[in-house]
């Protein structure tokens, strides 16, 4: 399993930071690897190359812990989990991200060697686009 | 010809200083045209990084390093996995401190769609532009050292077409010309043929691409022949069209419109050196034709620049945008690169390699009297 970690800050209050990112659509969307997702946020559908590489289409997502708020998006042959641990600090509240991935059954041997390498990545835009989201809309 | 190792130096020099002019942090090179270009090193599968500050870092197979910095002077990173090797690179990529790094990827012939969307998709923070606008302005201008692997391969240009001219007689086939010819190029010096060779007679030569088939060469047939020794990766090109047999009057005044045509537009360049444009030398090709009786016939497309790549910038029949490329002093250009396409008559096509010094030079020279063979 590769895991990684970043923490960032917004200005706003952390409940309402905290239910923002129980938002599960408002999290898919921020993950350049997920395409559509439903209304409700609960399906993240996977783009391709990734869709290809993995053999997996879509994620079912399932929010597994209110406080900290921890998520998993699991496919045929793909988890992703995440889990954000908000404080506050001096009129800001600081966001520590937490994201892990593995590849599961047949496919897990040729997905875990490249997961580690690219996580990194996942995780510097997934945080990028997640601030965004955080301060353009009033918290 | 060895190149000075301090003239590669100075291209990535250079290089990195337009990267740095475009907010450019790192160019990934996956071509050989650009690994050859900034290290002097031929590798089957290229991969290098070079920053926008510091030394340019070849990612090779473990057995391969020590040659690749023998010949580049330059510290090789190396793997003996697709991870391993996908590691150098994407670490390389972490290692940039900006949110998103903007990093050049050739998207040309030599890069597939699939590689870049992969590399998209392993590099999500990473902004990919076209690594066009900062290796196009230092390969366009060639240095002397270019010039003069180019001279060498234009005389086997020559020597391809002197070879094709014997061989080109009813009964032999297309593929059979075409074997020998390789097999003569490369046997007098030529590292490999830049493009399949076109041998397109009969019908064919109306194509404006070619091939060379099993058809067998009849009397009458236009045979239009165009052929790209590699000499030292650099690439000359050189197109003839000949009529098996006797020509018919229709076929002469076709093949004189596009000699005069060539001749009219390099005097234009000559005349006109750093400041014409691609695009008025096809309008003035346009005008020409059409005081022929040939407008509409002609496919658009006559120049094309040449180096180590067979067709480089300013490259219009794919990248429109370069019919707005001025042609400049430096540039290598071929001329005659689209075909007349006369239904009933025949494919017409004369091309040279020229180089645009103080004087345009020719690097190809084959007859161009010569319409009868066989």
């Amino acid at each position: 399993m590769a895991k990684t970690e970043m923490e960032f800050s917004v200005t706003g209050d952390a409940d309402k930071v905290l239910q923002k990112l129980r938002d599960l659509r408002l999290i898919g969307g921020c993950f350049k690897f997920v395409g559509d997702v439903s209304e409700d946020g609960k399906i993240w559908k996977v783009k391709a190359p990734m869709s290809a590489i993995t053999q997996t289409r879509e994620l079912e997502v399932r929010v597994t812990g209110e406080d900290p708020v921890e998520w998993e998006a699991k496919g045929k042959h793909l988890l992703w989990r995440g889990r954000f641990e908000v404080r506050e600090e001096e009129e800001k509240t600081l966001i520590k991200v937490f994201l892990s991935v593995e590849g599961l059954g047949s496919m897990a041997p040729i997905i875990n060697p490249m997961a580690g390498m690219q996580i990194e990545g996942q995780l510097r835009y997934f945080v990028k686009k997640l601030k965004e989201n955080l301060q353009t809309e009033p918290t | 010809m060895q190149i000075p190792k301090n003239v590669y130096r100075r291209r990535v020099k250079k290089v990195q200083s337009l990267m740095q002019e475009n907010d450019v942090d790192a160019l990934l090179v996956l071509s050989l045209e650009n690994y050859r270009y900034f290290t002097g090193d031929v590798r089957k599968q290229p991969r290098m990084l070079i920053p926008s500050e510091g030394d340019p870092a070849p990612i090779v197979f473990e057995e391969e390093k020590e040659e690749v910095e023998k010949k580049t002077g330059l510290e090789a990173k190396s793997y003996r996995s697709l991870p391993q090797m996908l590691s150098s690179v994407i670490g390389f990529l972490n290692a940039l401190e900006k949110d998103t790094p903007v990093v050049a990827v050739e998207m040309e012939f030599s890069t597939p769609a699939f590689l870049i969307e992969r590399f998209r998709m392993a590099n999500p923070h990473v902004e990919v532009v076209d690594a066009k606008q900062i290796v196009a302005p230092l390969r366009k201008i060639k240095d002397r050292y270019e010039l003069e692997l180019m001279k060498r391969a234009g005389k086997l240009a020559d020597y391809a077409i002197e070879v094709a001219v014997d061989l080109l007689k009813p009964g032999i086939t297309e593929n059979e010309l075409a074997l020998e010819v390789e097999y003569c190029v490369r046997k007098k010096g030529a590292e490999r043929l830049s493009f399949p060779m076109f041998v397109n007679s009969g019908k064919r030569s109306l194509w404006l691409h070619g091939m060379a088939t099993d058809k067998r060469i009849e009397e009458g047939d236009v045979v239009l022949i165009d052929v790209g020794p590699v000499y030292n990766g650099y690439c000359a090109d050189i197109a003839r069209t000949f009529v098996v047999g006797k020509a018919g009057e229709e076929q002469r005044k076709a093949y004189r419109a596009y000699l005069e045509m060539q001749e009219r537009a390099v005097e234009l360049i000559e005349r006109r050196k750093n400041e014409i444009t691609v695009l008025e030398i096809e309008r003035s090709n346009d005008e020409f034709l059409k005081s022929y009786g040939y407008g509409g016939l002609y496919v658009r497309g006559f120049v094309h620049g040449i180096g180590l790549g067979f067709e480089e910038i300013p490259f219009p029949t794919i990248f429109p945008e370069d019919l707005r490329e001025r042609l400049v002093e430096g540039m290598t250009l071929a001329a005659g690169h689209s075909v007349l396409s006369i239904k009933k008559v025949g494919g017409f096509r004369i091309e040279d390699t020229y180089y645009l010094g103080k004087k345009v030079e020719s690097f190809t020279g084959f007859d161009k009297d010569m319409l009868e063979v066989g």
